[in-house]
């Protein structure tokens, strides 16, 4: 098979669908990631949160059959693991990275405890029981392939999406609860000396992003698609961290960095049949974003030495 | 950093009452789960240390989790978060892989060293990475190294897939030849080999190295204070990046001691997350390396442990598995298990106002 043909077979207009599908669990914990950024403290622990909130999502959807309990009960999770790590981290001064270590790994076994003493199965769950996020099907876009593929068939969360992020965005860019928060993270003896609540202000943080993780996990579990299986988050969260500095913890730049990463996993599950090695095409996003962070950094430093210079002569 | 004799006391006392805190919130569960908590205690005990089997289980866990908590060590004490230990442990145990299924048969001290350098090189090629971008460029280490972890899976799952692959239905390489292969200890069913001796001096290399040389020295005030060592000359970027390399040369050592001391070849996701287990053991005595092997055998102990209970009582190991992060988070916070401090807060309820905070 020649090289146009398989790019042909993969670049076409239902990788959009599929792009998008693959990010948003992305952009999800990369707003965690974001949002935390913002006061200064860099949260590994997305990983962990998601785990449990796609376990509590599966759970609770099965035992109450709404999604929307599940969805909440996972966010509410997903905001108390993030209280008991703020607690943690801003009154006994524990290393943020140790912190956020411990979480993962506890998300990740820890889920699978509670999968094998509730359901009494490991690797995954199935059932008919769990009812998953819906999805919003455009009756009219039926007779066109390609526009149904572009705009239908996409759940309540992924819709959700984009107005999280732009309030986010303007949360932290336009209101004053967030200029507050991001003093805090630029310079923390200042937004004491202006009279802010720092610690209120970073627990604050932490809380949101707890519970864009728990969203996050409850969408990759009853959204992207109707089951748990062990380990399913599947570094999500860490891709989102590397988004977050592809993107400057800007929200928006931050989620055009997801879908960088979306892009990528996408292309490289299409590959596969096909026998080329994929792993290069998992590889870019990565080494993409730490060539964007060093440069950047260097970038900024070469900038000041410039204006430093400028100043002495 | 002296402290006087109650202090270090007070601190002891701490600790072993967050231990024992985890350790009832442990029995609490296992009691929930309909299960005899000292049953299940007592089978985790056998599970790890009676038998040969269990007993070689747990020292082939040591082995790694001593050489990666080591490496961690080095550059905590730097204040440099190495979660990157992963990637190395990647790299090195493929990079010493490589030249055992690549180069001609040869005796076994020429190759072993071959083999183990091959992979420190790599691991320490690959971990300076985050070293120069940390030291030169002040890029934060962690986001880095988590990245360059996912990056080295996918490399060495490249590497094993096309150029290395053994061509066997299973994703992994040759195995390398059979002088390559450490002894095994007398503990038969057990994989467990005579790579004890190397992560027991590569524990002592890194207590000499940090109290008994000027370049242990050096690091050790590096972190306390970068422009003060300046001043008086010690190139403190060199030296992070000295130590960084040193402390991925070991993840790569553990990789390569895993490989030449228990699977033979590269398998597809050998490790999952054991250099994570590394750096639990590190913090859980706080960097204290004296305690270190203890602490390693402590979560060598109830990693396999935890299978044993797992076998015997149908307790999952998973549970073990959370109990040890939770374990050390409570270690982190020790101030909170100060029960001098609950003391006081019980007799008088009025403390009085809280001293104002000065250095924020």
């Amino acid at each position: 098979m020649s090289v146009v043909t398989i790019l042909q077979n993969v670049f076409t207009y239902t990788l959009v669908h599929d792009m998008i599908a693959a990010s948003v669990p992305i952009i999800l914990a990369c707003m965690c990631a974001v949002i935390s950024r913002q006061v200064d403290i860099i949260n590994i622990a997305a990983e962990g949160i998601i785990m449990f909130g796609c376990f509590f999502g599966v759970l609770v959807s099965y035992f109450t059959g709404s999604w929307l309990l599940a969805v909440l009960v996972s966010m509410g999770f997903g905001m108390l693991i993030s209280a008991f790590m703020g607690w943690v981290y801003l009154k006994y001064d524990v290393n943020i990275f140790v912190l956020g270590l411990c979480i993962n790994m506890m998300g990740s076994s820890g889920t699978r405890f509670l999968l094998q003493t509730i359901f009494q199965t490991s690797g995954n769950f199935v059932s008919e029981k769990v009812i998953p996020i819906p999805r919003i099907n455009f009756s009219f876009l039926e007779g066109n392939p390609v526009l149904k593929s572009l705009f239908s068939g996409y759940t309540v969360t992924e819709w959700l999406v984009i107005p999280i992020v732009i309030l986010i965005w303007f949360m932290l860019y336009k209101s004053v609860w967030g200029l507050r928060l991001r003093a805090v993270g630029m310079s923390e003896k200042a937004a004491v000396t202006a009279g802010i609540d720092v610690d209120g202000k970073k627990m604050a943080a932490l809380i949101v992003s707890g519970a864009c993780a728990g969203l996050a996990g409850a969408h990759l579990s009853l959204g992207y698609s109707c089951l748990f299986i062990e380990n399913m988050s599947g570094g999500r969260g860490f891709m989102g961290m590397a988004a977050m500095q592809f993107g400057g913890a800007n929200p928006l730049f931050a989620a055009l960095g997801c879908l960088i990463f979306g892009l990528s996993n996408s292309v490289a599950n299409r590959l596969t049949p096909y026998g080329i090695p994929n792993q290069f095409v998992t590889m870019i996003p990565y080494v993409a974003t730490i060539l964007i962070l060093a440069g950047s950094v260097i970038s900024g430093r070469i900038k000041r030495n410039k204006s430093e210079s400028a100043i002495r002569a | 950093m002296a402290k006087n004799k109650s202090e270090k006391l007070d601190s002891l006392l701490r600790v072993v009452t967050a231990f024992a805190f985890a350790l009832i919130v442990l029995s609490i569960i296992i009691a929930i789960c309909g299960h005899n908590p000292l049953e299940a205690f007592y089978q985790m005990f056998r599970g790890a240390f009676v038998g040969k089997f269990n007993l070689g289980s747990t020292i082939e866990d040591f082995i790694m989790i001593l050489i990666i908590a080591s490496g961690y060590s080095l550059t905590k004490r730097i204040g440099y978060f190495n979660i990157g230990l992963e990637g190395c442990l990647y790299v090195g145990a493929m990079f010493t892989a490589a030249p055992g299924f690549l180069l001609p048969d040869m005796p076994s001290f020429v190759i072993i060293p071959i083999c183990l350098g091959c992979g420190m090189l790599a691991g320490a090629i690959w971990s300076s990475i985050g070293g120069v971008l940390k030291s030169f460029f002040d890029v934060n280490e962690a986001c880095v190294t988590i990245m360059l972890n996912y990056v080295a899976i996918s490399l060495t799952d490249y590497l094993l897939n096309n150029p290395w692959s053994a061509h066997s239905a299973a994703p992994e390489t040759p195995h390398v030849q059979a002088a390559a292969m450490f002894p095994k200890l007398p503990l038969a069913p057990s994989r467990a080999s005579w790579t004890i001796l190397i992560a027991v001096i590569a524990w002592i290399f890194v207590y000499f190295l940090t109290f008994r040389t000027t370049f242990g020295f050096k690091l050790r005030h590096v972190a306390d204070n970068p422009r003060f060592c300046e001043a008086v000359g010690i190139k403190s970027k060199l030296i992070i990046l000295g130590t960084v390399m040193l402390s991925g040369a070991l993840g790569g050592l553990a990789g390569g001691c895993e490989i030449l001391g228990v699977y033979g070849n590269f398998m597809q996701n050998f490790s999952l997350n054991s250099a994570f287990y590394g750096i639990l053991a590190c913090q859980l005595v706080r960097n204290d390396l004296k305690l270190l092997p203890l602490s390693a055998l402590f979560v060598a102990f109830a990693r396999v442990g935890g299978s044993g209970m797992e076998y015997y009582t149908h307790i999952p190991k998973s549970l073990i598995d959370t109990m040890v992060p939770l374990l050390v988070l409570f270690i982190g916070m020790d101030k909170f298990f100060d029960w001098k401090r609950w003391m006081r807060h019980f007799k008088r309820k009025s403390v009085g106002k809280k001293p104002i905070d000065t250095n924020c």
